[in-house]
């Protein structure tokens, strides 16, 4: 994924790690690296790049939506996941 | 007869449909081939044919990380001809479509008969989602059901639609593009493993083998075709020739094939809903008010089993013992006599009286796993879970391990690393398991005073209560730890896990899951425990000596008679005699087989503060840990302490003395038969379902043992301390 229209180099946190995402904050999947078996696991549940996923609880356990789920995982399995903001989606519209 | 399996991501409502389909018919058995347990039951089809439905653990995909998985994936693939599945159901849940549509997408390459269901149509509405289950069916060329397995609608249509696919075969298309490279290294594969004395590999197979790296399909396939396979493997990879994972190419594909399918088929929000379980969530999986819940429905429920299944246990207790001095008086006097009422009535009566107790257990687990709240607790513990080197998988077979060990080593098989596994299927038995509850109340009951503590807030029975659940779980810890940086070390393993929605539990799934519990605790009442009994009983009543019974008739003779000069009243004259009744089934006891033992074995149990009856009962209760409490009901009815027609255990306990007549049971010795009976292994059932989960009599072993270990030592530091605190 190479090509995302709402990238602004110019705004670096626009992009990070997972780990680092706010609470009730959208984002974009770029790219989960590994082969490993959480990786794996986590594409087959949908993570792919370019799909959109909402944090739901940070802290040392993420919880993040992706679709209608709720999955939790650890923040130092969370680290490899690179997401990016989702332009014009700041805070959850849903009444945070 | 045909056999369908049914098949679903878990969360899916696969349990409840399942419970539809079958009802009561229901029965635990095992899977041909793989021999690990599994639940079927039978159904009738709209046209007559019968099948038997084999209800698959939830799985999300086929590359199968866990054994339990691995199950899924076996007998979906089985080709034995005897155990061979005829047709798959697959329930989908139709709020999550997408990512359920990728199991189908791999379901669909097995190339078995298919019908899907689609659950919880009914929600779908207020989620702004609308299916066309016509075109969708057409799309995937297999029935598509829109059904709701909790209100029990579309359950026929699903009938109709299985009893056609089955007669029709159809197998449905699957039109998942794979890119043309990574298909090339699949036949490529296949055509490498083909050789004579081999299956060969089915399409998936190879798949599953080329994609998964380290998965069960290449473990597999290497012991099956020699440690040469895992070179070729890498070379196939390589030459697949991407830059992303497999995995990545893999899924990437499968998901854009779901999108085909659902495009102009489903309508949905492409913004991510809340749901207001999240907004439970925000509570319940907060880091401190989720805990402070957490802790308060974990005493709630402890407290609730002790209070409110105590007026239930009377009625049964009461129900025995007048069933005991009826049979006393129907029945002459002698050796039958004394196996009905002081083996078997009181034997196994002070065990089913438990049940309420059981039920209530079983009821409150089973509740929270259905509404939903076990999840919350596994992410909550994770954290904990973690420091141990374990994970927030390990949770649920620790917490329905406090029901029953067995279905909480067998629960140990959603855990995919295989040290986390075995660790955490060692320390299960140490939780504090509905066997030794009887134990507890018993002791409990007759030794800790029932007064209030802290503030007149906490019941000090309860909170007795609560200390004994927790000693398990307690010691568990440090056993974990050690376990993991030993004989189990390695690193520890990813932790991931959906939360599914909140929602009111099933009363059916509930209340069945309860009633198998229930029925699984009586037949072994009436088998295991009777025997047992029956067996102690014998053991506690022979030798009959003839000089015993003469010496104490003798001495009955002698006594002087109610004389009017007032030497001796009737009412002293009945309390002799009753004093001379006890002494003499005192004697018999001492001098029959299981007395005899004792005194050879007591040296062991005397550092415990334990008489060499509490010793037998306990050597008794090998097969399982209620037998002791049938074992010391039996002793001290035929040891004459505990009165025949009240059949009042507590009272028999509170009545045992040693020889110098000091009370057997004081509290430190209460607490450290409790103690032993929280670590002890004392359960067969248990030690034999962990060789079956981990294939050896080894770990079996080593768990009776150290356990046992555990427990003489815990019992005897309990009782040291109580004595020095001077209870």
């Amino acid at each position: 994924m190479s090509f995302l229209p709402w990238r602004r180099t110019d705004e670096p946190d626009r992009e990070g790690a997972l780990s680092e995402w706010r609470q009730g904050r959208d984002a974009i999947v770029i790219d989960i690296p590994w082969a490993d078996r959480l990786s794996c696991r986590l594409r087959e549940l949908g993570l792919l790049p370019g799909v959109r996923l909402r944090v739901l609880r940070t802290g040392s356990r993420l919880v993040i939506q992706i679709g209608e789920a709720r999955l939790a995982l650890r923040r130092v399995d969370a680290a490899a996941i690179r997401v990016a903001a989702v332009r014009d989606v700041a805070a959850n519209s849903a009444g945070l | 007869m045909s056999r369908v399996a049914l098949i679903g991501n878990p969360n899916t409502g696969k349990t409840t449909l399942f419970n539809a389909l079958t009802g009561l018919s229901q029965r635990v058995g095992n899977y041909p081939g793989v021999t690990v347990e599994h639940k079927t039951g039978s159904l009738a089809l709209p046209n007559g044919v019968p099948v038997e439905l084999v209800d698959l653990p939830g799985t999300y995909s086929l590359s199968a990380a866990s054994p339990d998985e691995a199950i899924a994936v076996d007998v979906l693939f089985d080709d034995n001809e005897t155990s061979r599945i005829d047709g798959v159901v697959a329930i989908l849940d139709a709020s999550n479509l997408r990512r359920n549509l990728y199991l189908v997408s791999q379901l669909l390459e097995a190339k078995r008969p298919l019908v899907i269901a689609l659950n919880m149509m009914d929600v779908t509405v207020t989620r702004g989602i609308r299916i066309d289950a016509i075109r969708l069916s057409s799309r995937l060329g297999v029935p598509v059901i829109p059904i709701s397995a909790q209100r029990r609608q579309g359950i026929d249509d699903l009938r109709v639609a299985l009893a056609d696919t089955l007669a029709s075969s159809g197998r449905g298309i699957s039109t998942v593009s794979l890119p043309e490279s990574l298909r090339q290294q699949v036949s490529e594969l296949i055509q490498q493993t083909a050789s004579e004395g081999h299956r060969p590999l089915t399409a998936p197979e190879a798949l599953r083998a080329l994609v998964d790296e380290d998965g069960i399909a290449e473990q597999r396939l290497i012991a099956d075709r020699g440690p040469e396979m895992a070179g070729a493997l890498q070379h196939l990879r390589a030459a697949v020739g991407v830059s992303k994972p497999l995995s990545a190419v893999e899924s990437e594909s499968r998901y854009a094939w779901i999108q085909q399918i659902m495009d102009g088929c489903v309508e949905h929000e492409e913004e991510l809903r809340s749901s207001r379980s999240d907004q439970v969530d925000r509570v319940l999986t907060h880091r401190l008010a989720g805990l402070l819940a957490f802790v308060a429905v974990s005493s709630l429920v402890f407290q609730g089993i002790y209070t409110w299944s105590a007026p239930l246990m009377d009625i049964i207790e009461g129900g025995f013992a007048s069933l005991g001095s009826m049979v006393s008086h129907l029945m002459p006097e002698g050796a039958l006599r004394s196996m009905v009422v002081d083996g078997v009535i009181s034997g196994v009566g002070g065990v089913v009286i438990f049940l309420p107790q059981i039920a209530l257990l079983f009821l409150m687990i089973s509740i929270m796993e259905d509404c939903g709240y076990m999840a919350r607790a596994a992410l909550l513990m994770d954290r904990l879970l973690g420091k141990l080197g374990l994970s927030g998988r390990s949770f649920i077979p620790l917490l329905s391990s406090f029901a029953c060990a067995v279905p909480g080593v067998m629960a140990a098989r959603t855990i995919a690393d295989r040290r986390d596994r075995f660790v955490t299927i060692l320390v299960a038995p140490l939780m504090s398991c509905s066997a030794r509850l009887p134990v507890y109340v018993l002791f409990i009951g007759a030794f800790i005073p029932d007064r209030t503590v802290l503030g007149g807030w906490v019941g000090l029975q309860g909170l007795t209560l609560l200390a004994m659940y927790s000693v398990g779980a307690v010691v568990a810890v440090p056993v974990a730890l050690f376990l993991r940086l030993t004989i189990l070390r390695g690193k520890s393993s990813p932790f991931l896990l959906e939360l599914p929605a909140y929602n009111w539990p099933t009363p059916r799934t509930v209340l069945l899951r309860v009633y198998e519990s229930c029925r699984a605790f009586v037949v072994r009442a009436g088998s295991v425990i009777l025997t047992a009994t029956i067996v102690m009983w014998a053991l506690a009543y022979y030798p009959r000596s003839a000089d015993i019974g003469a010496q104490y008739d003798e001495a009955r003779n002698n006594l002087p008679a109610v004389s009017a000069e007032g030497r001796m009243s009737g009412e002293q004259r009945d309390r002799a005699l009753k004093q001379l009744r006890r002494a003499k089934a005192a004697a018999y006891l001492e001098a029959s087989l299981l007395g005899q033992a004792g005194h050879f074995v007591q040296p062991v149990f005397e550092p415990l503060g334990w008489d060499w009856r509490i010793g037998m009962a306990t050597l008794a209760s090998f097969p399982a840990r209620e037998i002791v409490i049938s074992a010391l009901g039996t002793i001290y009815s035929l040891g004459g302490d505990q009165d025949e027609t009240s059949g009042d255990m507590h009272l028999g306990l509170k009545n045992a003395t040693h020889a110098n007549g000091a009370p057997v049971f004081t509290i430190p010795v209460a607490l450290s038969v409790m103690v032993f009976f929280a670590l002890c292994a004392q359960c067969m059932s248990t030690l034999a379902v962990i060789q079956r989960e981990t294939r050896s009599w080894g770990w079996a072993a080593f768990s009776f043992t150290y356990m046992t270990v555990l427990a003489y030592a815990g019992a005897w530091g309990v009782y040291r301390m109580g004595m020095w605190l001077g209870w």
